[in-house]
């Protein structure tokens, strides 16, 4: 795995970057919502949303491409949820489209729905794909300990992010340690080995959060972990928030002009 | 004055019932740099690990003057800073920032003398503005003095150092050995860097099965070729 790939464009400078990142989260949920309330088939609501996200894209100077790539992968999954629709939906009068290959119905109502959640999910992914690429893993964490996240939780990703590339590194070197000793076998004696390698890597973690906690205890750890808060809301964000709450003010209220 | 570090008697046995110290008791005044030695498994990082209270064998301990008690242990901890071997299990934070101003913050400092606190640890090990660096980032030698760093933020009386020049590629080394010299705590270096050892220690003690085998200083010890065999050490 490419260390990387999280951080690839989190150190770019633009407006979004400078954001707070509690107002990068709070308007990254604002948004996801907005979406996921749109009435299916409002085509000039999801295409105005469409164009928020874009052009906040561009602004943060993020690749166009690079996002679009990164969103596919939400594809599989909405896919896999929602494939049935269009088989299982109630008519409604809006009948059906009958195949007849397969001899199959699918009802024009299920079909309407798979495409909306499949474009709404889409829209999603981007706005998480937009706030995981504008702000480092550290400062989503101080914002999220900041809008109260339970701090246990925050705690649990913490010391994930810190360890899963230490624990790539030593499966890494495992994975070659095995290759070189081992470059004929089948797949059922490899599926053996791995499973002692997974044992291995879990007694290896463990002994390794000993220590972690050892380390924690020496300085000063006693079941509370105070965290400091190095974060300000600036101008910026208050400008950046004033202009998108409009846009997505206006985006909810047009329907009712 | 009393001693930085007063140990009587002591002795720890791991869980599973191997003792892994055995009746070790000895002293290091203030200022003084001391030197451990002695093969793998002899017990030198379970006697450090007893400096800042994290193992607690029995026998009599003093460090900083605080006799070792669970009364005295935030006393002590804050007085020991124990830089690991394995920087990864010490930096445990995702930023420099946050790792160096962990202890500040459990100990109650304000934030603007974290700050400050950070900043002069950071230029002091060397990596001034390495601030908002991540530590999956770091090089190994730089986590190493990161993790000084982080062992010094409390201004700590004794510092604890476990193998700290394991790993490091000869120029890494050097300039380690040049700022663990240029420290003015007491300390308590562990290691099997005999060269290391004699350049900056002025007293060496040297462990085997979890018991003192000799004591003295590192011309004594290093010129003794009997001992440092009889103690699987060359």
């Amino acid at each position: 795995m490419d260390h990387h790939l999280l951080e690839k464009y989190n150190t770019l400078e633009s407006t979004i970057h400078k954001l707070d990142p509690r107002t990068k989260i709070l308007f990254s949920l604002l948004y996801v919502l907005t979406v996921v309330f749109t009435v299916p088939g409002d085509i000039v609501k999801l295409g105005a949303l469409l164009l928020v996200i874009v052009s906040v894209i561009i602004m943060a100077k993020i690749p166009l491409i690079y996002v679009f790539k990164r969103s596919l992968v939400i594809f599989p999954f909405v896919f896999i949820i929602a494939m049935f629709l269009p088989f299982f939906s109630v008519a409604d009068g809006s009948g059906f489209i009958e195949l007849k290959v397969l001899g199959l119905n699918l009802s024009r109502k299920g079909l309407y729905i798979f495409w909306n959640s499949l474009f709404k999910a889409w829209f999603a992914i981007m706005a998480m794909i937009l706030l995981s690429s504008t702000t480092s893993f550290p400062l989503m964490l101080k914002g999220l300990a900041l809008l109260k996240v339970p701090f246990i939780l925050i705690m649990i990703l913490s010391f994930m992010y810190r360890y899963i590339f230490v624990l790539i590194d030593k499966a890494q070197k495992l994975n070659r340690a095995v290759k070189l000793r081992h470059f004929s076998l089948n797949n059922f004696k490899q599926i053996k080995i791995i499973a002692n390698m997974i044992g291995l890597l879990f007694i290896m973690t463990y002994e390794k959060g000993e220590r972690i906690y050892q380390s924690m205890v020496s300085r000063g750890f006693e079941g509370n972990i105070k965290l400091m808060d190095r974060l300000k809301i600036k101008a910026v964000d208050i400008v950046f928030s004033v202009v998108v709450l409009t846009v997505l003010l206006f985006i909810n209220l047009w329907s009712f002009l | 004055m009393n001693d930085a570090i007063e140990i009587e008697k002591l002795t720890y046995s791991y869980p599973d019932g191997r003792v892994a110290l055995d009746n070790v008791s000895f002293n290091v005044s203030r200022g003084e740099t001391v030197g451990i030695i002695g093969s793998n498994g002899a017990g030198k990082t379970t006697l450090l690990l007893h400096l800042p209270g994290i193992l607690q064998g029995s026998g009599n301990l003093k460090i900083a003057g605080y006799e070792m008690n669970s009364k005295n242990l935030k006393n002590i901890r804050k007085a020991v800073g124990l830089v690991f071997q394995e920087p990864d299990d010490q930096l445990f934070m995702p930023t420099v920032f946050d790792d160096i101003a962990f202890a500040p913050l459990q100990f109650g400092r304000e934030p603007e003398e974290i700050h400050k606190i950070v900043h002069e640890v950071l230029r002091k090990v060397g990596l001034s503005g390495f601030e908002e660096r991540l530590a999956h980032h770091l090089s190994f030698g730089e986590k190493k003095r990161v993790a000084i760093a982080v062992a010094l933020a409390m201004n700590p009386e004794i510092l604890v150092f476990d193998e700290p020049t394991s790993n490091l590629d000869p120029h890494a080394r050097k300039e380690l050995i040049v700022l663990i010299k240029g420290l003015n705590n007491t300390k308590v270096i562990a290691g099997h860097d005999m060269e290391m050892i004699k350049e900056t220690c002025t007293k060496v003690i040297v462990v085997n099965k979890g018991k003192v085998a000799a004591e003295g200083t590192p011309a004594e010890i290093f010129s003794n070729k009997v001992l440092l065999e009889t103690n699987m050490l060359i």
